[in-house]
């Protein structure tokens, strides 16, 4: 059987569409008949997907430099991009920060913050902010889109086996959702 | 008689009308945004587009001439309309997840409609600053769409002109009187902007959150508030009122102002809140309670915030002859004769002693869209001096004109409290001086009105309609609030209105 490599990374989210897509249940062995092949994803702890993946799933919107070379690899390696929930289609919950300056930003939390003893902005051996949190699709190209907050586990469910079966899969009616 | 094809199908059209307003007649859905039925249309959101002969156009701003050829759903219209929501989404803030009315907002349900799955433009390019000035209204520009619903509502049908738009293009805003805060500006507060928008832009602070639209029962009630009863409808959740909406199938047609929208279902919920430190008391139902305080000796003084029930009851409990007006009544509200729709037909207001904004809005609101659309007159009665020919004088019932000389056609008095016409009708223009009151042992005082004062020294009972503790009295009642109870009441056209009751009573 031709097997369909699958991998998921998680980056600025809460990981709450990783949970609806456990959230699948029973039809993750279905989706597994149907020739699916878990590879990389925040259980085993690679960040980047190994070469020639068939379908790689992105979770949550793209707000420091790694997450931008990680997004950036995958879709170098994967032949189709899912964007899944509201943060990698939309930009979502951190594009909050989209209203301020990082400068701004930076300030209230390392310098202002009555709860942060130290007062100082830590930069190293961490990520850089963006100056704006971005969307999956203004970094990369992105073949389908699951928006949802999360997305529920029929609409992964729908475009995951659409997928596999070879067809082209559309969210309608109830599986279409903003928040 | 016009013909024209839709869709291959020859229809006849015989009275004008637009292809928009066609199309919905035979059942045909064509998405809409900047569309309103009862505002004038624009064209200026494009979602609406059909093809006729070949050319594109929109649908709610064109009228149907003979010969038409229109398609409404051909796969470039479909893409079409997907790409023009992909404009309007983009630019502003228009991410569902973190905005007040999502799963309730027409711009969103577009978006399930035309299958959107993401945004094509960047998004959040400018940000406009929040505008939290306003007692009632969050102003957030941010979610605007520029549909220009707000505008034109505020101008065609409240009449208020508050609301304008500035700048050009992407930098377009909407703004208060040119470009000052909300609360600091003219607004009235009528809230129509906040019915009519189809996204966030404009949110009712006192509803947010308390349901969605499809989540509450929707009532058709007439409003209590001032003497012109405006047609209004309520969403009710549970029992609890969620916000009151202007009602366009009603007499008034939409229009309604700050006090049946806001004031009366806050002081509802106050007084619900502040219920228990008070003896409830239904006159209706409770009538016993009354007939046990009462002793053959005294006197019954009413005003018109209780419903015609409520009087016929009280009269019956203390006879006619010792139920009194609480104040004194200008007999003359009586003969007001003309209806809500007839006070279009004027050319010339007479206006006295009366603020246009804050008392009567509705009436207010016909008589500044009259003045700024058609140029119809207005004046105040110092300028008044000579005969104007198809006028109306309309002046608060406390006012006594001085001489005899009339300038004007026909007039309208209006009543300082809803149901006045109501207590005229059922004891008569009866008030209670001073000499008199010596005659009785004990005074009952039925009135809404929290303001009022223990003035007679003697065993005073107030039934009243408060969420404060009131001195001075023997005792305090509370009366259930309008949104309780049935009943009738008669409205300063001389209609009687008749509403239902809302709520159960007591239900926070």
């Amino acid at each position: 059987m031709n097997r369909k490599r699958v991998a998921t990374i998680w980056c600025e989210g809460c990981s709450g569409c990783h949970m609806s897509f456990l959230d699948m249940d029973e039809r993750l062995v279905d989706l597994i008949k149907k020739g699916m092949e878990l590879s990389a994803s925040p259980l085993t702890d690679l960040k980047v997907p190994p070469f020639e993946t068939d379908i790689g799933i992105i979770e949550g919107s793209v707000a420091t430099d790694t997450q931008e070379e990680e997004v950036k690899i995958m879709r170098e390696r994967c032949k189709i991009i899912i964007a899944i929930g509201d943060c990698a289609v939309f930009g979502g919950i951190p594009t909050m920060r989209n209203k301020f300056k990082l400068q701004e930003l930076y300030n209230r939390v390392y310098n202002e913050a009555e709860t942060n003893q130290n007062k100082e902005i830590p930069n190293e051996e961490i990520s850089k902010l963006l100056e704006k949190v971005k969307p999956v699709n203004e970094v990369i190209d992105v073949d389908y889109y699951i928006p949802g907050c999360p997305p529920t586990p029929d609409a992964i469910y729908e475009v995951l086996s659409k997928l596999l079966e070879g067809k082209e899969p559309e969210l309608k009616g109830k599986l279409l959702s903003y928040e | 008689m016009k013909k024209i094809k839709i869709n291959g199908k020859e229809y006849f059209v015989e009275k004008e009308t637009t292809v928009y307003e066609f199309l919905k007649n035979i059942g045909i859905y064509v998405p809409t945004l900047c569309y309103h039925p009862y505002l004038r249309p624009v064209g200026s959101c494009r979602i609406c587009i059909i093809k006729d002969r070949g050319r594109y156009k929109n649908s709610c701003a064109t009228l149907i001439e003979d010969g038409m050829d229109i398609e409404t759903h051909t796969p470039d219209l479909i893409e079409a309309r997907r790409w023009i929501l992909q404009f309007l989404f983009g630019e502003r803030n228009h991410y569902c997840m973190y905005c007040a009315v999502t799963n309730d907002c027409e711009f969103q349900n577009l978006g399930y409609y035309v299958g959107l799955d993401h945004f094509h433009f960047p998004t959040f390019k400018n940000i406009f600053e929040l505008d939290n000035s306003h007692e009632f209204i969050l102003f957030d520009n941010n979610r605007c769409v520029l549909c220009s619903r707000c505008i034109r509502v505020c101008s065609e049908v409240g009449g208020h002109f508050v609301l304008s738009e500035i700048n050009k293009g992407i930098n377009s805003l909407i703004v208060a009187d040119g470009g000052i805060p909300l609360g600091k500006s003219s607004c009235v507060s009528c809230g129509l902007c906040v019915q009519v928008c189809p996204t966030g832009t404009f949110i009712d602070k006192y509803s947010m959150y308390l349901g969605r639209s499809w989540e509450t029962e929707k009532i058709n009630s007439f409003c209590f508030s001032c003497p012109v009863a405006c047609g209004i409808e309520i969403r009710v959740r549970n029992g609890n009122i969620v916000k009151v909406l202007s009602n366009w199938e009603s007499f008034t047609k939409g229009l309604i102002c700050y006090k049946g929208r806001y004031s009366s279902v806050i002081k509802h919920r106050n007084v619900l809140q502040n219920r228990k430190h008070f003896r409830n008391v239904n006159i209706i139902q409770d009538s016993y309670l009354i007939e046990s305080i009462r002793t053959k000796s005294s006197v019954a003084l009413i005003d018109g915030t209780l419903f015609n029930e409520e009087i016929q009851k009280i009269t019956e409990i203390f006879g006619t002859e010792n139920t009194y007006c609480l104040y004194k009544m200008n007999p003359k509200i009586n003969n007001n004769k003309i209806t809500f729709d007839e006070l279009d037909k004027y050319d010339a207001y007479i206006i006295y002693g009366w603020n246009l904004d804050k008392d009567y809005g509705t009436i207010g609101s016909v008589i500044k869209r009259n003045y700024r659309l058609k140029n119809k007159k207005m004046f105040r009665i110092e300028e008044v001096k000579d005969f104007i020919k198809n006028s109306i004088f309309i002046y608060p019932a406390c006012f006594e004109y001085i001489n005899n000389k009339r300038f004007w056609e026909d007039e309208i008095v209006l009543p300082t409290n809803t149901n006045d016409i109501g207590v005229l009708k059922y004891i008569g223009n009866k008030y209670l001086d001073e000499e008199l009151v010596k005659e009785f042992d004990k005074i009952f005082i039925f009135t809404r009105n929290s303001d009022v004062l223990p003035l007679y020294e003697k065993d005073c009972y107030l039934f009243t309609y408060t969420d404060r503790q009131i001195e001075g009295f023997k005792e305090v009642f509370l009366l259930p609030s309008e949104y309780e109870i049935d009943g009738t009441f008669y409205n300063v056209f001389n209609q009687l209105i008749s509403v239902k009751s809302i709520t159960k009573e007591g239900v926070l």
